[in-house]
């Protein structure tokens, strides 16, 4: 194998998209991947990846709520909450069972609560890279 | 959980997720690791160091 070879095999992106790979099943991996962090990738049967990436998600999250960070919401009068809960809504079903099956809101008088809320956020944003990054797989630009 | 640990976390999750989701092969992984890791590290405690040389004025009186 050349070195531009083992270069390309090695590159994220791939030349030329998989042709097997339906819409539909683009749409089911990035769906599943918004929903519950790392099942996109198990979806697409990237098993080792799904579980580390759903592990780094489920462990932002877990900080976020141990150091009682806010969960965003929607704030009247407050635009910039709106970016906010949706970074933080991109967690899935993270973001809904805390804030409706928990009831968990946040502390802003705990020690921890900036850093908190910047691992909550993180978690959705970072789970919404994951949506992007299954939709490119099923859709054969990146392995 | 002192800043210090949070912020080591912090880069650490960040480093291994990105490092994971843009690299496939494990040697450019590791490099790209290191380079997020560090770079995080390196430059937070930097803007530390020069936010040290210039400290905050003393908290307004309660009136």
């Amino acid at each position: 194998m050349t070195d531009l070879q083992e270069q390309s095999d090695d590159s994220v992106e791939a030349e030329q998209p998989n042709s097997t790979e339906s819409s539909g099943h683009r749409f089911i991996a990035a769906v599943l991947a918004a929903i519950v962090p790392g099942a996109g990738h198990f979806y697409l049967r990237r098993i080792g990846r799904s579980a580390l990436f759903a592990g780094i998600v489920l462990v932002c999250a877990l900080l976020g709520c141990y150091l009682e960070g806010r969960l965003d919401t929607f704030e009247d009068n407050n635009p910039l909450s709106v970016i906010a809960t949706l970074a933080s809504m991109g967690s899935g079903v993270v973001y809904f069972t805390l804030r409706l099956v928990l009831g968990y809101q946040g502390d802003i008088i705990a020690a921890g609560f900036e850093y908190g809320t910047t691992f909550l956020r993180t978690a959705g944003i970072l789970n919404l890279l994951l949506v992007l990054d299954a939709f490119d797989i099923a859709r054969g630009r990146k392995s | 959980m002192s800043h210090f640990l949070l912020m080591t976390v912090y880069a650490f999750l960040i480093a291994v997720f990105f490092s994971v989701l843009w690299k496939r092969n494990r040697r450019d992984q590791i490099r790209l690791f290191l380079q997020l890791f560090l770079g995080m590290m390196g430059g937070a405690l930097a803007i530390a160091w020069l936010m040290y040389m210039f400290p905050s004025a003393p908290p307004a009186p309660i009136p």
